[in-house]
C-alpha cells in the first residue's frame, strides 16, 4: 500500500513513478505498471476483448510507453495517456478480430471458448449486497459499465479526468454521480432487496 | 405545477456518497474475483519494457538446477541457473540467506563485465572480478533478472536475463 502524499490519487501516483523512471531510476517502472495495470486490464476486457487479445493489448500499451517516453510533455497526464492508448488500441484489435471472423466452415470446438463477460459463478456472489450490485450493473449501458469497471479501479479524485480520458462528457462523473452512477443507484434503490440508505 | 424531476436526475446532480463508495468497491471487489488479472502479466510486463528500455539481447535459460524443487521443499542447498546470450554465458547460484533475502554467487564467461541485478524495488551494479566472478548479498526474495555489459563495449545492446524467482 502506497502511504505518500499522492495515495489518494492514481493519477498523482502514476506522475510521480513515471518521473522517477524517466529521471533514470528504472525500478520506478515496475511501480508504475504495478499500480496501473488492473485498470487497464478491466478496460481492455470490458471493450470485449478475449484474455489473450486483453494481455496482447495492455502489454503493448506499455511497450508504446517505452517508445514514447521522452515525448509526453507532462507526466502528469500519463494515465490518462495509458488509457487512452489501451482504448484506442482494444478499439483496433476489436474492429480487426470481426475482419477475422470465422467462416460457418469453420469447427466452432475449435474456437476460443473464452466468454468476454466475467459470467458470476452463484458461489462467488456470497452475500446479497454483492448479488445486486452485480445484477444492476450487468444491466446498464455498455459505456456506463465501462465507465464504472474502470473508475472502480482508480480513486475518487481521478473519476472525472478517466472519464475525460474515455471520451465521456464532462460532468459523466466527479464530483456529481453522473448518469452512470445514478442510474445503477436508482436500480438499486428501486430494489426491494437493497437495504443500504445513504 | 413544476413538474418534479425523475428520481435519476435529481441523484446524478448529487455529490458521491458512501454508498456510491461502496458499489464502486463491490463492482471492483467482483471484477477482480470473476475477471482477475493474469498472475504473472506485470512482472511479464516489466521484464518486456526493460528489455525494450535496454534495447537489449535476451539471454536463455541454458539449465536450472533444482529451481523448481527447492521451492516445494526445505532443502538448504543452492540453486544454479545458467543463462547464455551472444557468446557470452552467465551461472549464478542462489544461496538461502535470512529467512527474507537470499545471497547470490555468480559467475560470466567473460572478465570485465558490469552486472546489473533488477530487483523488485531497486537496481544495483557491481563489476565481475579478474575471474569473472560476482556476488550480491541480502538480495530479497521475488523476481530478479540481471543486465551484463560488456565494459569494453558499453555502446554494444546489454544482455538481459529472463526473470527468475530467487
Amino acid at each position: 500500500m502506497q502511504t505518500d502524499a499522492g495515495a489518494d490519487s492514481l493519477a498523482i501516483r502514476a506522475a510521480d513513478a513515471f518521473r522517477a523512471y524517466r529521471s533514470g531510476q528504472s525500478a520506478a517502472m515496475a511501480t508504475l505498471v504495478e499500480d496501473v495495470t488492473p485498470l487497464l486490464w478491466h478496460l481492455a476486457r470490458q471493450q470485449g476483448l478475449s484474455h489473450q487479445g486483453a494481455e496482447d493489448v495492455v502489454q503493448n500499451t506499455w511497450l508504446k510507453l517505452v517508445e514514447h517516453a521522452p515525448s509526453i510533455a507532462d507526466p502528469q497526464s500519463v494515465l490518462k495517456w495509458l488509457i487512452t492508448t489501451t482504448k484506442r488500441e482494444s478499439w483496433s484489435v476489436v474492429a480487426r478480430g470481426h475482419r477475422d471472423e470465422p467462416s460457418p466452415y469453420d469447427d466452432v470446438r475449435e474456437q476460443e471458448p473464452d466468454t468476454t463477460a466475467p459470467s458470476p459463478e452463484d458461489s462467488l456472489l456470497t452475500d446479497l449486497e454483492s448479488q445486486l450490485v452485480w445484477q444492476h450493473f450487468t444491466t446498464l449501458p455498455e459505456r456506463c459499465k465501462t465507465l464504472l469497471r474502470v473508475i472502480a479501479f482508480a480513486e475518487k479524485p481521478d473519476y472525472a479526468a478517466i472519464a475525460a480520458a474515455l471520451g465521456m462528457p464532462v460532468g459523466s462523473i466527479g464530483p456529481t454521480r453522473g448518469r452512470c452512477l445514478a442510474k445503477l443507484r436508482a436500480a438499486l434503490e428501486t430494489d426491494p432487496h437493497w437495504e443500504m440508505t445513504s | 405545477m413544476n413538474t418534479t424531476p425523475d428520481p435519476e436526475t435529481t441523484l446524478a446532480a448529487g455529490p458521491i456518497d458512501d454508498v456510491d463508495a461502496f458499489v464502486l468497491t463491490q463492482i471492483r471487489h467482483l471484477h477482480e474475483v470473476l475477471d482477475p488479472l493474469p498472475a504473472d502479466l506485470t512482472d511479464r510486463i516489466t521484464f518486456a519494457m526493460s528489455v525494450a528500455a535496454l534495447e537489449a539481447e535476451v539471454a536463455e535459460i541454458v539449465s536450472s538446477a533444482t529451481l523448481e524443487t527447492v521451492r516445494s521443499t526445505q532443502y538448504d542447498r543452492a540453486d544454479t541457473v545458467t543463462f547464455a546470450s551472444d557468446g557470452l554465458s552467465v551461472m549464478v547460484s542462489i544461496e538461502p540467506g535470512a529467512t527474507l533475502t537470499v545471497d547470490i554467487a555468480g559467475w560470466v564467461s567473460e572478465t570485465d563485465v558490469e552486472v546489473e541485478l533488477r530487483e523488485r524495488g531497486r537496481t544495483r551494479t557491481v563489476t565481475t572480478d579478474a575471474d569473472g566472478r560476482f556476488t550480491f548479498a541480502a538480495v530479497e526474495r521475488g523476481l530478479v533478472s540481471f543486465v551484463l555489459r560488456r565494459r569494453a563495449d558499453l555502446s554494444a545492446p546489454p544482455i538481459i536475463t529472463p526473470a527468475i524467482e530467487v
